[in-house]
């Protein structure tokens, strides 16, 4: 590597030239105290080279800089105290994907649904024709299909899918929540339910994804390619995956609409929206509101870990 | 124009009757004769109301006429020369036929009356310069025709006091297709006037015996277009025309009158965009469809497919009434030739979609949403009406539910309370 010989020449160098000039300075001192300030400098050149040293490759580099950007965040905002990691980059580009598709989606394909609506021809228009936003629509469904398929593998492959998945199935707690949040709504219990990684809401939105996926996906490829699906299916199993997708999209829609945006959007604490989908963290108050238990366990872990190995 | 020839009129059969009450009558002049008098540019007669009008005759212009080789005489048989107010000419004595036709006309009966604002023989063909209408200066050439008929109506005036079609209807046939192939293109085989309604006898078409009543129209279309009538007549429109049922539709009720153009003009009823609307005014009507017992829906059910919403965005390659049930020749589809009947068609939707087999023939093509026609898509429906409308409320109750939370909480809390940051 030469560019880590060039270096190292360069430090050595530096290292000459810091000696000859502390010789210089402390020549007149007494013997004990110019030892003192020789052993505070070389301590602090050493420290400075391992630096260096861990920062060799670009990538530790790299890594360096964002944990230092990041320390600089966290102490200039500490009165909000510790962010946490909600989903990791993987999940929100995944999330991305999905509502870009699902954007393209609705505002190419519900004009189809209500060709009277007054915005439906310029919609369409907007687009360049129906020749044109048809072609949009598929653009939509291919990214829709990539973000379902690289999410089922998600799933299956890592580590973070695999515990998400499981986390978000339905259990009994769930209905159990949903109780005590309506009585906490109508006032009959001071506190809302205790809520871990997800709950209920989000994984009702996680499950309506599922299905609406895969309704409008299967649904959706069959009107894609309706002549080949026609080589099998009598035209009137086309006519149920038309209304399907026709009716799936509308329900859809009024979930995103209605479920989804006042959760993430309208909702008092957090309107307009927050920037959850873009850095995937969570201040460590917004923790406590909405997955005490999760950051319970989050606490939990990090004392059982600092109990093994010491603190950095 | 029109109040000027009657003027004319008036002033030449005055000075005629004046001219023969002066001077005796004699044997009957030669065209050289009468030129002595009438081919002086500046002879004319003054009317009772002080205007004067030319008794001038352009020789030329008579020996070039039809008529050129015959003699004044022949028409103005009581002329002499010199001679006062002549008798009417009478156009009838050779051209019987069309004076018949022309008496039973709109415009002849009319002027039997004694109306006199509506056209004689003259008005149209001329006086002493008749031509022969193939010659193509004559006012009856097919060329000239229109500007010959719309000298009278684009008449304002005689608009309002006949009642006639207005001025727009004139205008429309000029910018039609037949209009534009005979003004622009100078074309002669292009329907003018007189192709449609007749020349001699033309007669309003709510008249049983006008050219233009509704029995009669396939045929005078047929003229020009044939190979259409052909087909029309073997269809079931043409079928009921024939059969006498007045609601059938004849030519002109897809395809407009004056106003007919091209079916690549976005304003013909027969642009691929504009037949569903074209077809459904028959065929969405309530009354006729129970007449006839056509099958009902036929125009919603076509809007709610995909071929319909995509014409109704102008994607006028998507299939539209015509794309499958033909044009002039359309049939039931209980009828084998039909290109919808059940065993044609794979092959009519084949047209557009390649491969079609006979699983295109399986289910409805205008899907009627009902237990009995469509189960699938009915029990689809019904599922996702269900669905959302509960999930609708769950949500609303849900997130109203928890508004109303909040708004309770701060009003125990005050807005600074636990719920007024975040």
């Amino acid at each position: 590597m030469p560019e880590d010989d060039r270096k190292d020449a360069t430090r050595d160098a530096v290292g000459r030239e810091i000696e000859a000039a502390l010789n210089e300075q402390v020549s007149g001192l007494p013997p004990s105290l110019s030892e003192a300030l020789r052993e505070k400098i070389r301590l602090r050149v050493r420290e400075e080279i391992e630096r260096d040293l861990r920062e060799r490759t670009t990538s530790n580099r790299r890594d360096a800089a964002r944990l230092a950007k990041e320390a600089r965040k966290e102490e200039k905002h500490a009165e909000e105290g510790e962010t946490f990691l909600r989903f990791n980059r993987n999940f929100r580009f995944q999330h991305m994907v999905m509502f870009s598709s699902v954007i393209l989606l609705i505002i190419t394909g519900m004009p189809l649904k209500f060709p009277n609506f007054i915005l439906s021809r310029f919609v369409i228009n907007f687009w360049g024709g129906i020749q044109y936003s048809t072609v949009v629509h598929r653009i939509g469904a291919g990214m829709l299909i990539y973000f379902m398929v690289h999410h089922f593998l998600y799933t299956i492959l890592t580590r973070d899918g695999r515990r998400d998945f499981l986390l978000l199935l339905p259990r009994l707690g769930d209905a159990k929540d949903i109780v005590h949040n309506i009585r906490h709504f109508l006032g009959k219990v001071p506190d809302k339910p205790r809520f871990g990684r997800f709950s209920y809401i989000e994984k009702f939105d996680y499950w309506a994804v599922y299905w609406g996926c895969i309704i409008m996906i299967g649904s959706g490829l069959f009107l894609w390619f309706e002549t080949d699906v026609l080589r099998f299916l009598p035209k009137y199993a086309l006519d149920v995956a038309h209304e399907m997708h026709s009716d799936e999209a509308m329900l859809a829609t009024l979930a995103i609409v209605i479920w989804h945006f006042y959760n993430v959007h309208f909702n008092p604490d957090r309107f307009p929206g927050t920037l959850l989908w873009w850095h995937g963290r969570m201040s460590e108050h917004e923790m406590k509101e909405e997955h005490p238990l999760e950051l319970e366990e989050i606490m939990a872990r990090r004392g059982r870990e600092s109990a093994e190995v010491t603190d950095r | 124009m029109k109040r000027m020839i009657r003027h004319y009129l008036a002033a030449v059969l005055a000075a005629a009757a004046l001219l023969s009450a002066g001077l005796a009558a004699g044997a009957a002049p030669g065209v050289s004769e009468c030129m002595d008098c009438h081919g002086d540019k500046t002879i004319e007669k003054t009317l009772p109301g002080g205007r004067t009008v030319s008794l001038y005759v352009d020789l030329q212009a008579y020996r070039s006429s039809v008529h050129g080789k015959g003699s004044c005489v022949t028409c103005h048989a009581d002329a002499t020369a010199p001679h006062e107010k002549l008798a009417k000419v009478s156009c009838g004595r050779c051209h019987g036929d069309a004076d018949k036709s022309y008496a039973g006309s709109s415009h002849g009966k009319l002027r039997a009356k004694g109306v006199t604002d509506v056209p004689a023989c003259y008005d149209c063909h001329g006086k002493h310069d008749i031509r022969k209408p193939k010659d193509p200066a004559a006012r009856t050439f097919r060329l000239n025709i229109v500007a010959t008929c719309l000298r009278c109506h684009m008449d304002r005036a005689l608009e309002q006091k006949y009642d006639l079609p207005g001025q727009q209807v004139m205008i429309a046939y000029q910018q039609s297709v037949h209009g534009m192939a005979s003004k622009k293109s100078g074309l002669t085989g292009s329907a003018v006037c007189v192709d449609c309604h007749g020349n001699h006898a033309i007669l309003p078409g709510d008249e049983p015996r006008s050219a233009t009543h509704r029995q009669k129209i396939p045929t005078m279309c047929g003229k020009c277009h044939p190979g259409i009538l052909e087909k029309y007549e073997m269809s079931v429109h043409g079928k009921g025309m024939r059969a006498g049922i007045a609601e059938s539709p004849v030519c002109t009720d897809c395809h407009g009158e004056h106003t007919i153009s091209k079916v690549s003009d976005p304003n013909s009823p027969v642009f691929a965009r504009n037949i569903p609307k074209t077809c459904s005014g028959c065929h969405e009507n309530e009354a006729i469809s129970t007449r006839y017992a056509l099958p009902k829906k036929r125009f919603s059910s076509y809007m709610d497919s995909f071929h319909g919403i995509a014409v109704e965005y102008g994607m006028t390659k998507a299939a539209n009434c015509s794309s499958c049930h033909g044009v002039h020749d359309i049939l039931p589809s209980s009828d084998p030739a039909s290109p919808v009947n059940k065993a044609n068609l794979p092959k009519t939707c084949g047209k557009c979609h390649p491969n079609a087999g006979p699983n295109f023939a399986k289910g409805d093509v205008h899907v009627e949403v009902s237990p009995k026609k469509a189960m699938g898509v009915f029990a689809v429906r019904l599922f996702y009406t269900i669905f959302i409308s509960a999930l609708v409320v769950l949500f609303v109750l849900h997130v109203g539910l928890e508004l109303y939370g909040r708004w309770n909480r701060r009003k125990e809390n005050g807005p600074d309370g636990k719920e007024g940051q975040s």
